[in-house]
């Protein structure tokens, strides 16, 4: 801090008697506020957005500690200690959420990592450049759709009255008539997950893409002379030179395990699905906004946060061993 | 991985690989521009044609019906416009916000500079949760009010470290002129780091369109009222109420009298075609800035 003030000012502090570190600090660091005044004005604009709209919803976290009463409000309210932490491990719904959002989040985790990987590589083998772009553009598109109008494609693909899935799988002898897929409980796993990972898999590889960019292009150059082929260079150069950004995202996206993406569960999942389909994020928003529990929801959805924000640090922690450059924090 | 005479032969393995990883690359691009095609069939397609037994990669007579029943609402309608208003108003405020928050970001040897950050980059990790929002919100007066669309974006740290990058590829020495001229803060923000930032601010103008043009959770939980529904959650609403007329359907007769669905399948084609088109055209402008944006995933006080 001292260092970086003086940078600048060596001429003012100069010309002053230092009356010791303290007060040099001090002095210069009046000097930064009267210099930056305005800049501290113009801070107020953005920071009043992030106090009302990401603190205060923090400090509204005490309802998960209160017996919350609406008319007597959040101050109000009488403490009720980790009450509603006990009633959620007794809480059968709870138990099935949080087994379903493990389930759920730890299957996806699992299966759309390597192919994001397997599918960057294979982008990357491409050598007709138009080709590779045109791959390119339409693989990223499905990223940009809301999950609602992906829901209404899902419908349709599906849907026992003309959908295209239903009329392939009759037309290749696999089900003898249309099914219902989105009521049917062992379907809305395998549905979920592709869906999932066909919207993201395109958009995903851009971060992978870039790394094997970076490679050093001498490597296969030198390889390629020493005889190596496309197999051999694609697992001995690109592997190990994208190996720090597999890492560091496979580890990253840990926090996966707890928070499945609510927009998907949501527009995908019905009443006849919800036992194996309800997460966490769907559970909270259930018993919260539909059955009013406030204070018991809060609880719920403080443990998904605070369990997803340990693993985003756990796993921040391993990746600064491994590689500083890639931290995101 | 022969060699002959310095020239590199391809193994079987590879010609192998050289037809089978296009022939799979094209078919997922089939499998994300089918649905597509096939949503724009359904949504001209006449309710009777729409075969249930075979592939329809043509409407047998081409009909708007579904397009001229949407029109027509009302509802639609005021989605439509509603939608679009989130959009800009949201868009122009998070911009305005988001670059004001670059800017104060680029003064390295600010003091309380590091706090700022730190207090900004928080929320990025951690949230109050539904609940303590929907009360928050409760008490602000944001419930059935629009403002609930385009507040609570407004900033967002990521498009601010995104901006302040690129704010510090911009010639200092351009910054130090202007104050020697005798130009304010926010001038120097405004007419010379903004004008100078159209690729960066593209990039998170973008991000925040399709934002808004995509969001429904808001609509749900914090609006009640008709008027103030967006396109997203009426496409989510069709879906649903037909949904469950067909579960209905399944119950009492234990299966689906295909002709049930058939007017609210066309309708909501219809409407998944309108609500998809404006990111299809704003998407070549997405394609070229994302990428950038991606990259810059890493935040780094």
């Amino acid at each position: 801090m001292l260092n970086q003030l003086s940078k600048g000012e060596t001429g003012d502090t100069k010309r002053k008697k230092p009356t010791g570190r303290l007060a040099l600090v001090r002095k210069a660091r009046l000097r930064g506020y009267k210099k930056y005044w305005v800049f501290y004005l113009l801070t107020l604009i953005p920071m009043a957005f992030v106090i009302v709209f990401s603190y205060l919803p923090m400090y509204g976290i005490v309802i998960a500690f209160k017996d919350y009463r609406i008319k007597r409000g959040i101050l109000g309210s009488d403490w009720a200690g980790l009450k509603h932490f006990e009633a959620a491990f007794k809480d059968r719904f709870f138990r099935r959420a949080l087994s379903n959002t493990v389930r759920i989040g730890g299957i996806q985790w699992l299966i759309a990592s390597p192919l994001t990987i397997v599918f960057a590589l294979q982008i990357n083998e491409l050598t007709n450049m138009r080709f590779k772009k045109a791959v390119q553009t339409i693989s990223y598109m499905p990223y940009f759709l809301s999950w609602v109008v992906m829901s209404s494609l899902v419908y349709q693909l599906l849907s026992p009255n003309g959908g295209v899935i239903n009329i392939l799988l009759v037309k290749l002898g696999i089900i003898e008539e249309p099914r219902y897929w989105m009521i049917d409980r062992d379907a809305f796993m395998p549905i979920f997950i592709g869906f999932n990972t066909w919207k993201t898999i395109g958009y995903s590889t851009i971060i992978y893409l870039a790394a094997i960019a970076g490679i050093d292009q001498e490597l296969y150059e030198a390889a390629y002379l020493d005889g190596a082929g496309r197999w051999r260079r694609a697992i001995h150069i690109t592997i190990p030179g994208i190996s720090a950004t597999i890492a560091t995202l496979f580890i990253l996206s840990t926090g996966n395990l707890i928070s499945v993406n609510f927009d998907a569960i949501f527009n995908l999942y019905n009443s006849s699905t919800e036992p194996v389909a309800d997460v966490i994020g769907t559970f909270v928003y259930r018993r919260g906004l539909q059955d009013l529990k406030y204070d018991y929801a809060a609880a719920v959805g403080l443990f998904q946060n605070v369990i997803a924000l340990l693993l985003l640090l756990g796993g921040n922690f391993i990746v600064k061993r491994i590689n500083r450059d890639h931290r995101i924090i | 991985m022969k060699r002959r005479s310095g020239k590199y032969i391809r193994t079987w393995g590879e010609i192998l690989f050289d037809i089978l990883n296009p022939l799979v690359l094209t078919l997922f691009c089939i499998s994300i521009i089918y649905p597509f095609w096939d949503m724009v069939v359904t949504s001209l397609s006449a309710p009777a044609d729409v075969s249930y037994t075979s592939f329809n990669f043509w409407p047998k007579k081409v009909v708007t019906q579904g397009y001229s029943y949407c029109l027509n609402d009302e509802k639609f309608y005021l989605a439509f416009r509603n939608s679009i208003a989130r959009t800009v108003a949201g868009t122009a405020l998070s911009v305005f916000v988001t670059s004001i928050g670059a800017y104060v970001l680029t003064r390295r040897d600010m003091p309380l500079r590091k706090l700022i950050t730190f207090i900004w980059v928080v929320p990025m990790f951690f949230g109050g949760g539904l609940v303590p929002t929907y009360l928050l919100y409760q008490d602000l007066g944001l419930l059935d009010n629009f403002l609930v669309y385009i507040l609570p974006g407004a900033f967002s740290m990521y498009s601010a470290i995104i901006v302040r990058n690129f704010f510090f590829s911009i010639d200092i020495a351009l910054e130090e002129s202007a104050v020697i001229d005798g130009a304010s803060a926010p001038r120097v923000l405004f007419s010379i780091y903004l004008p100078l930032s159209k690729p960066a601010l593209a990039t998170i103008s973008l991000w925040s369109m399709v934002g808004h043009w995509n969001a429904w959770f808001d609509n749900m939980v914090y609006i009640r009222k008709e008027p103030l529904i967006t396109l997203q959650y009426l496409l989510r609403r069709i879906i649903k109420e037909t949904e469950a007329v067909t579960d209905q359907a399944m119950a009492w007769a234990g299966s689906i009298d295909m002709r049930l669905m058939v007017n609210a399948t066309t309708i909501i084609a219809a409407t998944t075609i309108i609500t998809v088109i404006p990111i299809l055209l704003v998407y070549p402008f997405l394609q070229r800035y994302f990428v950038k944006g991606i990259m810059v995933g890493s935040v780094k006080g």
